[in-house]
């Protein structure tokens, strides 16, 4: 091989690999930020990751995932009457109570359960997602009345808030007996009940009048994890380095999750968890966010 | 003998990325049609698009210097394709494999006016 053959070739095989690491970083959609903050950045991955398998049979893991997400929007049903009967009957301290318990059945079953465009709307939308913030009209649901029940610690006006909100459960119930789950919708669930707590768990955001964020940090970690083991023997022939990260990196979480676990099962408050647990939660949070955004691309999932 | 080494591995190269961008070995991430759109805090650039069915890839950007947006296609009440809590300035590329027929779309927020797509 002559020398300018040999340069040439080996410029083909760095742009191979630059484009190759390109490719693994990215699989089905790429948050870019501004500055350096994408994650993307800081690691690196291995060529044979880049490279997706012919689409996996998922019809087994499907119909059990559609079971498990069944299960946990009947629980979400029960325990938002249990909770929205409190609320109707005046009783603040039992509604207080109730309010986080329930809706780590949503957080649970969210990628499924928030396919549903009006009722994602009335249900769980944030204050800042409307024009007139806290007092914009079109904000309901649990946000509003936890507003209500933890800031202003009262159940007045509450009444047509909680009924509201049990019909759009009872909706719910109802249409995901009917309901599809696409695979794109389980795989890329993992990754984006993660990215939720990133974007919004991990700041402390979602929960902000009652501080019970880690209850629904801990049940999005629930329900991706439960996608990743229903997956578990695709994912191992497809990628064992990666389900490999993902266990520990999940490990991780929970670790730094049950150090605020309080006795009756649930979560202390937000406000308590200290800032080298936040940055370690964060810093697998990331990881995992990043690994698991893989799994459509190892699956072969569309 | 050069040139032909050079394209055999830009062939792997190429086949390489599409496999992990999309997923039909068939087709080259590179050659998906994209469409930029802004996001602001209440509506798009555009309110309306027109693409072709099938494969496309969708670059959103959140042009809003405070507010997390969203931006989705709707099926009716059904959700098709989402970007959500995108943080102000980030930009996501989201693709999507369409039916034709006419969607909903949702621009900043859930409760501001809707855009429309048409898939052709």
């Amino acid at each position: 091989m002559k020398l300018s053959q040999i340069r040439s070739s080996l410029a083909v095989i760095c742009l191979l690999a630059a484009t190759m690491a390109g490719c693994s970083s990215s699989p089905t959609s790429t948050t870019e930020a501004p500055q350096a903050a994408a994650p993307t950045a800081t690691t690196t991955t291995a060529p044979a990751e880049a490279a997706s398998k012919a689409p996996v049979d998922l019809t087994a893991p499907i119909a059990a995932y559609k079971s498990y997400v069944a299960q946990e929007v009947d629980q979400l049903t029960i325990k938002t009457k249990a909770f929205t009967d409190a609320v109707i009957a005046g009783n603040l301290t039992q509604a207080q109570k109730l309010y986080a318990p329930a809706r780590v059945h949503w957080e649970r079953s969210e990628p499924a359960a928030e396919a549903f465009s009006d009722l994602d709307g009335t249900m769980d939308q944030r204050a800042d997602k409307f024009e007139l913030k806290e007092k914009d009209p079109k904000f309901t649901g649990w946000h509003r009345l936890e507003l209500i029940l933890f800031q202003d610690k009262t159940t007045k006006g509450t009444k047509e808030l909680a009924t509201q909100l049990m019909k759009d459960t009872l909706e719910l119930q109802k249409r995901m007996k009917t309901i599809a789950i696409e695979p794109k919708t389980m795989v890329g669930g993992a990754a984006s009940l993660i990215e939720e707590v990133a974007a919004n768990k991990i700041s402390g955001e979602e929960d902000r009048y009652s501080r019970t964020d880690l209850w629904d940090f801990a049940a999005n970690v629930d329900g991706s994890q439960r996608i990743v083991e229903l997956l578990r023997p695709m994912l191992q022939t497809a990628n064992p380095e990666l389900l490999k990260r993902v266990d520990s990196n999940f490990a991780k979480v929970n670790t730094g999750l049950g150090k605020y676990k309080t006795p009756d099962g649930g979560y202390q408050a937000y406000d308590k968890l200290k800032d080298p647990d936040r940055k370690d939660l964060k810093a697998a949070i990331t990881l995992l966010a990043e690994d698991l955004s893989k799994l459509r691309g190892t699956l072969g999932v569309e | 003998m050069k040139v032909f080494s050079i394209l055999i591995l830009s062939a792997i190269v190429l086949s390489s990325c599409s496999s992990s961008q999309a997923d039909d070995k068939t087709t080259q991430a590179a050659t998906l049609p994209q469409t930029a759109i802004s996001v602001g805090e209440k509506s798009c650039d555009k309110m309306e698009l027109s693409v072709n069915s099938g494969k496309n890839i969708f670059i959103v950007t959140n042009t809003s210097t405070t507010a997390q947006v969203e931006w989705e296609i709707i099926e009716g009440v059904k959700v098709v394709e989402e970007v959500e809590n995108l943080a102000p300035g980030f930009v996501k590329k989201l693709k999507a494999n369409l039916k034709p027929g006419e969607y909903g779309m949702i621009c900043g927020r859930k409760s501001s006016p809707r855009g429309k797509i048409t898939v052709k």
